[in-house]
């Protein structure tokens, strides 16, 4: 299958083509917890990683807690 | 005597907010939080770093929520927008925690907050069910539009961010303070121990701060130094102090003092 091209933190990248969030997570190399993701602006529930797919051209921010006043 | 803050439903023990950001290392970040004996600690959210760490430490392992309250903070947004969708972010990063603490900057500079979009924020925020907690400049009528919109806390600046300059406008702070229901919790720009003491003698009911602590050169005692002055300075405010006076008055009698 084809590779496809996606934002990620503003990033271009290539991924594998159909990836849910755990595998786009895993391929990333990220821990999957602690860290929460949005698709084309929208928040990803955690219930709802396994069956969200990223297709062609999708806008993804992963984000996490940082040290902050 | 229970002296506990109440913010919305929620109640707490310490009138006294920490930052996690500008500590030198992880553990002196711990140690001086808990020093500070702080139950509300904020946080920013931010991107992941898209590199081959996956061991990298993250901030919510070290400062537990099963430890503290964590107050996402909306740090770095510059528009209601933005700082909404932050809020989402963070909402469900802690499992549907919904107490944030809003800020919209205004200036890259200054780091002022830009008052018109908080206010749009935070209206906005309340609608989506959110617990407001927002910073804001002195101003006394946006801290009061802020508490009509629903915010659960007004938070004002003592001075900018970072600054350290401690109160600059005490009355303006003293005002809102009468004026307004909810919380009123001084926010940024406290430098040392006093400045946070004369917050809560101003009758402030809490006070944030970060880099007075991460910044100072010993931040654990430093850490011990605000917890106290946090403590005295609301003391002294439910004490209520003595009148002011022009006049000198002595404290021993003059009666019976021996004269030469």
């Amino acid at each position: 299958m084809k590779n496809i091209q996606v934002s990620i933190n503003a990033e271009s990248k290539e991924i594998p083509h159909n990836l849910n969030i755990p595998q786009l997570l895993d391929f990333l190399k990220l821990k999957d917890e602690l860290l929460v993701v949005e698709l084309n602006e929208q928040v990803v529930m955690r219930a709802d990683w396994a069956t969200t797919r990223v297709g062609e051209g999708d806008k993804l921010e992963i984000v996490k807690a940082i040290g902050g006043g | 005597m229970s002296d506990s803050l109440r913010i919305g439903v929620r109640e707490f023990q310490s009138r006294l907010m920490v930052g996690t950001g500008k500590y030198a290392n992880d553990q002196l970040a711990i140690d001086a939080i808990r020093e500070s004996g702080a139950d509300i600690v904020t946080m920013a959210i931010r991107r992941v770093n898209l590199g081959q760490n996956k061991d990298e430490s993250n901030i919510l392992e070290l400062i537990s929520p099963n430890e503290f309250t964590i107050l996402p903070n909306t740090a770095g947004c510059y528009t209601a927008d933005e700082s909404v969708r932050t809020c989402k972010l963070a909402r469900e990063l802690l499992g549907g925690h919904s107490l944030v603490k809003l800020e919209v900057i205004g200036d890259k500079n200054t780091l002022l907050p830009d008052m018109p979009e908080t206010l749009k924020a935070a209206k906005d925020l309340v609608k989506e069910g959110f617990e407001v907690m927002v910073y804001c400049t002195d101003d006394f009528d946006y801290a009061v539009a802020l508490e009509d919109v629903g915010c659960v806390a007004v938070m004002p600046l003592a001075a900018p961010i970072g600054s350290g300059r401690g109160i600059e406008n005490p009355h303006t702070i003293e005002a809102i303070v009468k004026t307004i229901q909810v919380p009123v919790i001084v926010d940024a720009g406290i430098g040392t121990a006093s400045d946070a003491t004369l917050a809560m003698e101003l009758g402030c009911d809490g006070v944030l701060l970060n880099t007075a602590i991460a910044g100072a050169q010993n931040p654990v005692i430093m850490a011990a130094a605000m917890r106290q002055a946090v403590k005295a300075g609301r003391s002294a405010y439910l004490a209520g102090r003595m009148p002011k006076s022009d006049q000198a008055s002595a404290s021993s009698p003059i009666e019976g003092v021996i004269h030469s």
